[in-house]
């Protein structure tokens, strides 16, 4: 398992408690934040000014 | 593997723009990688979601500064990284403190695993050098970047680090 390669194929395979589950909840909390952040506004280019 | 740097730059500048479809691609992109990193550190599933989230948090504070010709996953990455590093390093503490032990979460269950449990005898800092190297695929350069460390105390992480898995595996 300590090959480089298996060693990264086993990491990225193991399943971990809580994962999905913990994902799900996560993306409510982070999109919550989104939709609460003061939109900012963007710089205009400036037309025919001097 | 992450997602290209064409769409991630489409994402961030939708994201920018005020679009949570974009939040969401780059979020199902990264999140999946950043609560693993995450977990491997820390070994506790409450504590890596909590790491992985308060990164997102921290990304969508500072969305409007992003600068999009960077990529996000290493930004991503070392906050969660090094976040895990400080909560293992404290419940290493903790337990030395209270209980009179290392603070080794070998008897989690979820540590029944020959690989998790190998990992989790690691000190936090070879962990996640480990998880940096062989989860994450970032070279001992960019670790050493990622971490603020000398390359020579990467390599010697790694080199440790593998050897230790060699030994209990």
């Amino acid at each position: 398992v300590t090959a480089p390669d298996e060693l990264r194929r086993r990491l990225r395979e193991l399943e971990l408690p809580g994962e999905a589950v913990a994902g799900a909840r996560s993306w409510s909390v982070v999109r919550a934040a989104f939709a609460a952040l003061e939109p900012v506004p963007r710089p205009r280019a400036r037309r025919g000014g001097r | 593997m992450g997602p290209s740097g064409r769409d991630e730059r489409a994402w961030v500048r939708g994201a920018q723009a005020g679009s949570a479809s974009d939040l969401e691609a780059l979020f199902r992109a990264h999140w999946p990688r950043a609560y693993r990193a995450a977990y491997l550190v820390v070994h506790d599933a409450a504590a890596a979601e909590d790491i992985a989230q308060e990164a997102f948090l921290a990304a969508i504070r500072a969305l409007d500064r992003f600068d999009r010709r960077r990529p996000f996953g290493p930004w991503l990455h070392r906050i969660v990284v090094n976040r895990a590093i400080d909560w293992a390093r404290a419940r290493t503490l903790r337990a030395e403190a209270e209980l009179g032990d290392h603070g080794s979460p070998d008897r989690e269950p979820q540590d029944r695993d020959a690989l998790l449990a190998a990992i989790a005898a690691l000190d936090p800092d070879h962990r996640a050098v480990v998880v940096l190297r062989y989860l994450l695929e970032y070279t001992p350069g960019e670790i050493a970047a990622l971490l603020e460390l000398p390359r020579g105390t990467v390599n010697s992480r790694l080199r440790r680090g593998l050897d230790s898995l060699r030994e209990r595996l």
